[in-house]
């Protein structure tokens, strides 16, 4: 009865930034067409707290370039500010979408955080972006993708989660689960077929066509022969609002770092472990 | 020499049905002309032809008279010979917005410029998302986008580098970014800080500190490079802008190469767009364009207010439109108010405020009128504020400059706006009654200047066999053009003998053709009631007898207090000192006749004649002067060689409103002669005309109205034979006498004498010789100028004998009575 693929928990990451706030939109929503509890964290770095301690320390404001002194009762301050501006965001986005829901603040290590709270989650959700705005990965969602919890999505600020979900299949365990994560979570399905030939494909296809047929499930199909992560993300590009479920190790990331290849796609995507 | 009574064809100047050789008056030609108005014709005509600034029409003649139609037909024929008009339009002025240039267009060029204008906005709206939606523009929006990130990052990365280099790391804190020392990713401990030797601990606060100014300087940078990337921004959104738009503005710039105009205005549309992109593209998608977060509700709806008023200014307002006119436009304005002679400026409110763009200038009448031909009523120009000033000044400066008259006389400072004048060639032609020309020549020497051509419209025209003619076939064009039932011989001449009688001439013919063509619907209308299909001399005679019936009521009363003697005329018998005198009445278009008793009394004096009407402010001036000329008359003639010791005084009885004119003064000197003369006056005549220091009797108005006046007293009363008038000779041609008038003249039972001297006139009156006088003057006893000559030279010698004595005089006395009030009016004098 109990299927290991089902999303019943999803974790996010708020740390009231932009971004993270976005990602909690998109958790919440998703969340609740799954019918999954929605776990929020807030981790207060521990760096922080001890640079606040050190003596004589100054910050300086991102905006208007000047220096202050920073105490640990100010930072303190600050934190809980923040924390209590993310429970804030939490409560309201839980609340739109009537889904269960808990909020957690944790201290220590961000990514030491984050990875043991996506340890006990189906799906951990994160904001792509890091402090500049830019559209790369941000430093902490690099750290925590390349540590690799189960499920990760990564996604950008402002995007909705209605989906046609791309999941890229190769045959192997990874991409399986990815299919089945595809499954559990529905909607239009294409399958990106990555094969080192076109008989390749067609086998894989069938593979893929045989185990949806059992479901009852229909999808539209891509070969992907030979082809890379840019490949992969021109294709997507065309498509309005698709989520790419891509399994952490692929042919298509052949020669580039899990971060790179996130770099190539403006497209939420859901890694798969 | 006894005077002759006139034959019965002298009282009327019949039209003979015989002369027309037509059976109804459908099968007579058309008559397309006007006629009786060669004057005004050849006017209009020169005022037409003649196409130096100034020489602009005035029309003037009574009310009815035709003015328009012939002023209309005038500038139709000469219209639509001449070349169509230019299109006008206002456009947008990029430079300065509340002064719209306007663009000439050939003829029908400017709704096909307006289409073109809306096509290219239609286009706008899809050109400009097409392009900014290109993967051309994405990519290189994300190239500039993504230089700046690096750049920040670069900076960033290198501060990082060589924090690291001396054990330091970059921190983002909630509020911005700190420098903090490091081990192994982690901050190190407060414990281990302050463990570390003095001299490294010194020396990680040194690079604190310095790398801390490092990061100052290079958030200090952000904001500069933020800019930068916008300027880039907007300058990458230009060059699509340019590109998208160069095509559409080429295509247009090619059709419309004849006109300079339309090409600059053209060049200044494309750099307009280029400027105002983000505006423009934002009635659509903003994210790809701007930063700004999407916005809902009135906020966005006001943005997307902008855009569409962005739009907007690319329009084009078409003013006048000869697109399918053909000839000179010829415009009559109804309603001449100065917006819609001038054009206005309307506003609409945004969001309380009144606001306008060149798309709310509408045209006036000059504008339609343009290169053409206005016709304006004088009247009612004159009657609207601010109208009459502003079609001078536009006449004047040859311009159409579009003022609201509340700008004019500073009244009003919302916004608004001052078009590009645009210039004015129109002939135009005001049309309204005499007095109204005569009052602005004399007062707006300004109107002289500009109304240099007088069309001046007559009222009537001679009648003579031919001009009948033309009459006949006048009366079957109208009842034409009015679809009204032809007319036979019989009611053609009874038309044009009422037409001599509106006139009061027998020799002239009204060509007031409202009173005509009332006439005629009339007498069409009579016809109907008798189930007649052509109209005869019976209906027009119907007609004209209720046209009378209707306004008769006044007369009726008047006859009936004569009737019931509260009025007291005497129509038998004879008196010392009372005439029967003739008054006319006038009461809008209706005009009749009265009898007037009119007493004289005499005494010894100073050689002055009381006017008593005058007296009490009851006399006008012409009245007046009638009695003093008889004073002159008098001693003249009867005192040439001793003082005129004689006090006489006038009275009009029973008159209680005013009296105006002289036609009565003959009557006044016979109600004198008779009292001096103490010789009786037979009451069954009644006398009009005015007369000279001479003793000559001359002409005066409403004749045939006095005649008919005392003739209806006398009717009722019973005609004997005795009753008459005595009418100046000169005013013989003038009548125009009713049927039943004429009809008792020729039966012999009324007179009408022509008069030309005041002794034939006093022998009728009291059938005694006048007297002519011998060499010295005297004239025989048993005459009447002989016992007036007795009697004054008995004042003489009673003023001279220093006796004088008061003394009343022997004479008829009157009965007074009481009586309505009443309006007198003795006619204008011929």
């Amino acid at each position: 009865m109990s299927d290991p693929q089902k999303i019943r928990r999803i974790l996010v990451a708020i740390d009231a930034s932009p971004q993270s706030l976005a990602a909690l939109e998109a958790a919440a929503e998703l969340a609740a067409s799954l019918g999954a509890e929605l776990a929020g964290l807030y981790v207060e770095d521990i760096n922080l707290i001890r640079l606040a301690a050190l003596p004589a320390v100054l910050e300086t404001g991102g905006t208007s370039a000047r220096s202050r002194r920073l105490d640990a009762r100010r930072m303190a301050s600050q934190l809980r500010g923040q924390a209590a501006r993310a429970a804030q965001a939490m409560a309201a986005a839980a609340g739109r979408t009537q889904v269960r829901w808990s909020f957690t603040v944790a201290r220590g290590s961000i990514e030491t955080e984050l990875l043991q709270a996506a340890a006990e989650a189906d799906l951990f959700i994160l904001g792509r972006a890091g402090w500049s705005g830019k559209r790369r990965l941000g430093s902490t969602a690099r750290a925590v993708v390349v540590a690799g919890p189960k499920r990760t999505l990564v996604i950008e600020r402002g995007e909705r989660l209605l989906p046609t979900l791309m999941i890229v299949y190769d045959g192997s365990d990874r991409s399986k689960r990815a299919l089945d994560t595809g499954i559990s979570i529905g909607g239009y399905l294409a399958v990106g077929i990555v094969a080192e030939d076109e008989a390749e494909a067609k086998k894989l296809q069938s593979e893929v066509a045989a185990n949806l047929n059992l479901k009852g499930l229909e999808a539209r199909y891509r070969w992907l022969v030979r082809a890379d992560a840019r490949e992969l993300a021109d294709m997507v590009r065309t498509q309005e609002e698709c989520i790419v479920i891509l399994p952490g190790e692929s042919p298509l990331l052949e020669g580039k770092s899990l971060p790179e290849a996130l770099d190539e796609f403006e497209c939420p995507v859901l890694l798969v472990q | 020499m006894p005077v002759k009574a006139l034959e019965p064809a002298q009282l009327c100047q019949r039209c003979d049905p015989a002369q027309f050789d037509f059976k109804t008056t459908e099968d007579l030609e058309h008559l397309a002309d006007f006629i009786g108005q060669p004057r005004a014709i050849e006017a209009l005509e020169f005022g037409v032809g003649i196409r130096q600034k100034g020489y602009n029409i005035f029309a003037f003649g009574p009310e009815g008279i035709g003015k328009e139609n012939l002023v209309r037909k005038t500038f139709e024929a000469a219209a639509a010979s001449e070349r169509v008009p230019s299109d006008w339009c206002y456009v947008q002025n990029f430079e300065q917005p509340h002064k719209p240039r306007a663009l000439e267009l050939p003829a029908g060029k400017g709704s096909e410029f307006k289409r073109d204008m809306e096509q290219f906005v239609d286009d706008l709206q899809n050109v400009l998302p097409i392009t900014f939606e290109s993967e051309e523009y994405r990519n290189r929006l994300q190239e500039v986008q993504e230089a700046l990130n690096e750049q920040q990052e670069a900076a960033l990365g290198e501060l990082r580098a060589r924090a690291e280099q001396v054990g330091l790391a970059v921190l983002r804190t909630p509020a911005g970014l700190a420098i903090a020392p490091v081990r192994d990713g982690e901050v190190i401990s407060p414990e281990e800080f302050q463990g570390m030797p003095s001299e490294q601990r010194e020396e990680l606060e040194k690079d604190i500190t310095d790398l801390q100014e490092e990061l100052e300087k290079m958030l200090m940078n952000v904001p500069g490079w933020q800019r930068e990337l916008r300027e880039q921004i907007t300058d990458l959104n230009r060059e699509m802008a340019d590109i998208a738009v160069g095509g559409l503005i080429r295509q247009l710039v090619e059709k419309y190469a004849e006109s300079s105009g339309i090409v600059e205005h053209l060049e200044a549309v494309q750099l307009d767009v280029v400027r105002h992109v983000r505006e423009i593209t934002d009635e659509g998608d903003t994210s790809q364009i701007s930063d700004r977060p999407s916005s809902r509700g009135p906020l966005a709806a006001l943005a997307a207010g902008g855009a569409r008023s962005t739009l907007r200014r690319y329009q084009v307002n078409l003013l006048v439109d000869h697109g399918s006119s053909e000839g000179a436009p010829v415009i009559y304005e109804d309603n001449p108010t100065f917006q819609n002679l001038l054009g206005r400026i309307e506003h609409t409110t945004q969001l309380g405020a009144l606001i306008t763009d060149f798309n709310l200038i509408k045209p006036g009448a000059l504008h339609r009128a343009n290169d053409g031909y206005l016709i304006l009523d004088a009247r009612k120009l004159f009657q609207e504020p601010f109208a009459w000033e502003g079609l001078k000044r536009a006449l004047r400066s040859e311009q159409l400059r579009m003022e609201t008259p509340g700008q004019v006389q500073s009244f009003i400072s919302t916004v608004t706006l001052d078009p590009e004048p645009i210039p004015l060639k129109a002939k135009v032609a005001l049309l309204g009654e005499p007095l109204l020309y005569y009052l602005l020549m004399e007062h707006d020497p300004e109107s002289r200047e500009l109304f240099r051509v007088a069309s001046d419209f007559d009222d009537q025209m001679d009648r003579d066999s031919e001009s009948q003619m033309l009459y006949a076939r006048l009366i079957g064009s109208l009842a034409t053009v009015h679809d009204l039932r032809p007319l036979d011989p019989g009611g053609v001449a009874r038309v044009i003998e009422h037409s001599s009688r509106i006139v009061s001439d027998g020799r002239k013919l009204s060509i007031q053709m409202n009173h005509i063509t009332d006439l005629m619907r009339e007498a069409n209308y009579w016809a109907g009631e008798s189930g007649r299909e052509i109209v005869t001399t019976e209906d027009v005679s119907k007609a004209i007898d209720a046209q009378i019936y209707r306004s008769d009521r006044i007369r009726e009363r008047f006859q009936e207090q004569i009737h019931r003697k509260t009025v007291l005329i005497d129509t038998a018998g004879a008196q010392v000192g009372q005439v029967n005198g003739l008054s006319v009445y006038q009461f809008g278009d209706f005009a009749f006749g009265r009898p007037s008793r009119i007493t004289a009394r005499v005494r010894m004096g100073k050689g002055e004649v009381l006017d008593i009407e005058r007296e009490v402010e009851l006399g006008g001036p012409i009245h007046s002067k009638g009695v003093l000329i008889l004073s002159s008359f008098l001693g003249s003639r009867y005192s040439v060689d001793r003082q005129l010791s004689l006090s006489a005084s006038l009275v009009f009885e029973q008159s209680y409103g005013g009296i105006e004119g002289d036609s009565a003064s003959s009557a006044e000197l016979y109600a004198l002669l008779s009292s001096l003369a103490d010789v009786p006056v037979k009451q069954s005549l009644a006398v009009t005309g005015s007369v000279d220091q001479y003793g000559r009797v001359q002409a005066i108005g409403g004749v045939n109205e006095k005649i008919e006046g005392f003739f209806d007293i006398c009717q009722t009363r019973g005609l004997d034979g005795n009753h008459g008038v005595l009418i100046p000779d000169s005013n013989v041609q003038h009548l125009m006498l009713r049927d039943d008038v004429v009809q008792a003249v020729a039966e012999g039972k009324f007179h009408v004498y022509p008069i030309e001297t005041i002794d034939q006139g006093i022998e009728l009156l009291t059938d005694m010789p006048a007297g002519e006088p011998d060499e010295e003057g005297s004239c025989p006893e048993n005459t009447v100028n002989g016992k007036v000559r007795a009697r004054l030279a008995g004042f003489a010698e009673e003023a001279e004998s220093g006796k004088a004595r008061q003394d009343d005089d022997s004479e008829g006395d009157q009965a007074e009575d009481k009586s309505g009030e009443e309006k007198n009016e003795g006619g204008s004098e011929s």
